[in-house]
């Protein structure tokens, strides 16, 4: 038979060539880390500093539960040294495959250098089964706890732990830059405390299920959600229960994230005159939290500001701090 | 009782009340917050034990819980694991290397106009009920069965295959009945397509999808530092197929009484290539191009007759190679995302003529183009153009127009419908009322088990 089409056998050994030829050699002199999310790579940057190069997988701007699957984060996952994940099943919807096709043993669950910062968490919103009848819910538990910034001190601890643990020649180095985040960690947890105490008893309606965390640990009183299971689009008879609810009960505040439609969350305040308000579920959603000490502080004010709160002065929380 | 005995109950009674009374005090003064308080004392005790020991946390709860599942044959039997110890397999009925199971069922409702088609008659009819498992074979490679009965069909396996995926330079082989890697959609099953059929030139040169039993090699690798290639190359036998249909395959609809043909031999198997290579241009847009060519030589086959011995037939050759070119566009912060997809085949082969009993060479040329919109995670509208010279009668071409919208009702649930235009024509002379639309309403829904795969 008469071919116009390249020797497929030709073919195949220049393709195997260069396939071959293809992944270049890993830099030696730094640990090459990938994080799902932008909050953990905060932390290893602050934990590993000259020691680490870090990637985040998910943008802050992104839903954190679909992230797009691109064949790039293959060479990403491939190359890397350590892979940090959120855990209790957050990145199901798209690691799993990732982790399973990027050929790198280094970072596959069980290898020191793969570290689930879930470790140390204890998860709030444990579902008795797992039954899809309830929406997208996760098996092992909410997994937003990253915007609880106590639990997000956990979230270093384990960090440290897991690069410690696979590189424990440099571990008095992570050791001592953990001690020195922690100090600046705890100083900004007690900011917190006092910055958000006007957020105490405030009712508020999420979109979706993130703010569980970051409700339970600043006082305010979640009660109800946007969506009526999570993952699934609001209808219109969920969002006049809502309208019902918010009168009744006058609940004060919306909190969407970013990515979230603007329609439902209006058509409420329209409804009610409820304040909105757009929040990153994430670190580096907007330019104003980038790094998780800006983010989550970014966030206390911003509701403390729609609320019409008063925010104390950096001067009256020193003088609390030394109380 | 002397005087110390005395003092010791004392001691004792008020030590008891004053834990007793501590205690309820905690309880009346509101569960809540003393819940809330001991969960945030006790994370506070973990973070100072892990770092006074120094030791490692347990990575990963994900990569335990089979050792939980060990125990269902402890459980069974009622044995307490302190008194017996853990009984692991002993049981006959273990489940803990059970496979992932899930379904996928696909319902399609057509209407035709304009043509009388026996074919395409107006109906509600199921295109598939999907049953795959999925497991780990051993540390090598994993192993998938996909099971799917029709309307009106036998249930039939479309793919049983293993993947060995731990060998060296990211190389991998795929082994068993498949559907071969050729072209973006090929190697896609009904219920994964953005529309409810694939372009109407897959149909027609491939037979849909290229359904085979044979061996592929895989491999992917970086271009550069941020471009992923990847390459496949397969060789099958028994590919299905009738008369003018070289690869019948599995197809649902349009099958044109495809049937099975005899198996190849090692000096005549088929051959399949795919090479795709992807680029991020930006942080939210993406380009991938790819190729494919998909290779039959003759062949001679034994065609058995209802009485009598079996006929000897000689099936005709046939190339097809193709090309793909995908432009993808997401916005995160609104969750919206644009693709638009283009793909030309041109296909080479010579035809048994069945009723002239002529061979017949002939060459042909097909492609779509096509984009889809979704403004939200739940809603995507999207058009398609297609139009394809028939690889089996010269002059005689057809084209397309479709335009459907999805509702993803959540992530498991999909409903859409479609209107697609369809010109049956021969060059230079149009078929005399061989035009026809066709409206399809389509429901789709997953359950149990349920993974997503890159495609590319």
């Amino acid at each position: 038979m008469k071919q116009n089409l390249l020797n497929p056998i030709v073919l195949i050994v220049l393709l195997a060539a260069l396939g071959f030829a293809g992944p270049t050699a890993a830099a030696a002199d730094k640990i090459k880390v990938v994080t799902t999310i932008p909050d953990l790579a905060d932390m290893v940057r602050e934990i590993g500093r000259d020691l680490v190069e870090v990637k985040s997988i998910a943008k802050g701007s992104e839903d954190m539960h679909s992230i797009p699957m691109k064949p790039s984060y293959l060479l990403l996952l491939n190359k890397a040294d350590m892979l940090f994940e959120v855990g209790f099943d957050m990145e199901h919807a798209w690691l799993p495959d990732l982790l399973y096709n990027c050929r790198n043993e280094k970072i596959q669950p069980g290898a020191p250098g793969f570290v689930n910062c879930s470790a140390r968490i204890t998860p709030m919103e444990v579902p008795d089964e797992a039954n899809r009848a309830d929406g997208d819910t996760h098996p092992e538990g909410n997994p937003h706890y990253n915007l609880d910034p106590r639990r997000g001190r956990l979230m270093a601890v384990t960090i440290c732990d897991g690069l410690r643990r696979a590189y424990p020649a440099s571990a008095k180095a992570f050791e001592a830059n953990l001690t020195d985040y922690l100090a600046r960690f705890d100083r900004k947890l007690a900011e917190w405390e006092i910055l958000a105490r006007p957020l105490k008893g405030v009712k508020v309606i999420t979109y979706h299920r993130s703010w569980t965390y970051f409700a339970a640990r600043f006082g305010l009183d979640v009660r109800a959600e946007i969506e009526p299971k999570p993952g699934i689009a609001p209808t219109a008879r969920h969002v006049a229960r809502l309208i019902g609810q918010i009168r009744e009960e006058k609940i004060e505040l919306v909190i969407k994230e970013l990515y979230y439609s603007n329609k439902y969350p209006e058509f409420l305040r329209e409804k009610t005159g409820i304040k909105v308000i757009n929040l990153p579920n994430m670190s580096g959603g907007r330019p104003e939290t980038e790094g998780y000490f800006n983010f989550v502080e970014h966030n206390i004010r911003a509701i403390l500001r729609t609320l019409g709160k008063p925010i104390p002065t950096r001067e009256e929380i020193e003088k609390e701090l030394q109380k | 009782m002397t005087s110390t005995k005395l003092l010791l109950i004392a001691l004792i009674s008020s030590a008891i009340a004053l834990l007793g009374g501590s205690n309820v005090r905690a309880q009346t003064e509101g569960d809540e917050p003393t819940t809330k308080d001991l969960l945030e004392r006790i994370e506070l005790l973990e973070l100072e034990i892990g770092d006074l020991k120094q030791t490692p946390v347990s990575q990963s709860r994900r990569t335990e819980p089979d050792r939980t599942t060990d125990s269902a044959g402890s459980t069974s039997m009622g044995a307490s694991p302190g008194l017996m110890g853990n009984l692991g397999q002993t049981t006959r009925f273990s489940r803990t290397f059970n496979p992932s199971l899930g379904a996928a069922v696909d319902v399609i409702g057509n209407r035709q106009t304009g043509s009388d088609s026996g074919e395409h008659q107006d109906r509600f009819w199921l295109r598939a009920a999907e049953l795959n498992l999925a497991a780990q074979i051993d540390p090598f490679g994993y192993a998938y069965v996909i099971v799917e009965a029709g309307e009106g069909e036998s249930v039939s396996i479309i793919e049983a295959a293993a993947v060995m995926n731990r060998l060296p330079a990211n190389f991998s082989v795929k082994g068993g009945k498949i559907l071969a890697d050729f072209g973006k959609f090929g190697q896609r099953h009904d219920h994964e397509l953005p529309f409810v059929e694939k372009p109407l030139v897959y149909y027609d040169y491939i037979g849909g999808s290229i359904n085979s039993t044979g061996l592929e090699i895989h491999q992917w690798f970086g271009i550069t530092d941020e471009i992923p290639l990847r390459w496949s190359a397969g060789v099958y036998n028994e590919l299905e197929g009738h008369g003018h249909r070289v690869w019948g395959g599995h197809h649902h609809g349009h099958d044109h009484g495809a049937e099975p043909f005899g198996k190849r031999q090692i000096d005549n198997f088929a051959y399949n290539g795919r090479v795709t290579g992807y680029g991020d241009l930006t942080d939210n847009s993406s380009l991938q191009v790819g190729a494919s060519c998909l290779w039959a030589p003759e062949i001679q086959a034994f065609h058995q007759e209802a009485a009598g011995d079996p006929v000897e037939r000689w099936e005709t050759r046939r190339t097809v190679a193709g090309a793909d070119v995908t432009y993808k566009w997401t916005d995160p912060a609104s969750r919206r995302e644009f693709i638009f997809g283009v793909e030309g085949f041109k296909s080479r082969g010579t035809f048994l003529h069945e009723e002239e009993e002529e061979i017949e060479d002939g060459d042909a040329c097909g492609g779509y183009a096509w984009c889809e919109y979704a403004w939200s995670p739940y809603w995507a509208a999207g058009v398609m153009g297609g139009a394809f010279e028939s690889a089996m009668h010269d002059n005689v071409g057809q084209r397309e127009i479709s335009t459907w919208l999805t509702w993803k009702i959540s992530h498991y649930n999909w409903l859409r419908a479609q209107y697609r235009f369809n010109d049956l024509e021969r060059h230079g002379d149009a078929f005399a009322g061989e035009d026809f639309s066709e409206f399809f309403v389509q429901w789709i829904f997953v359950f149990g088990s349920h993974a997503h795969g890159l495609n590319w």
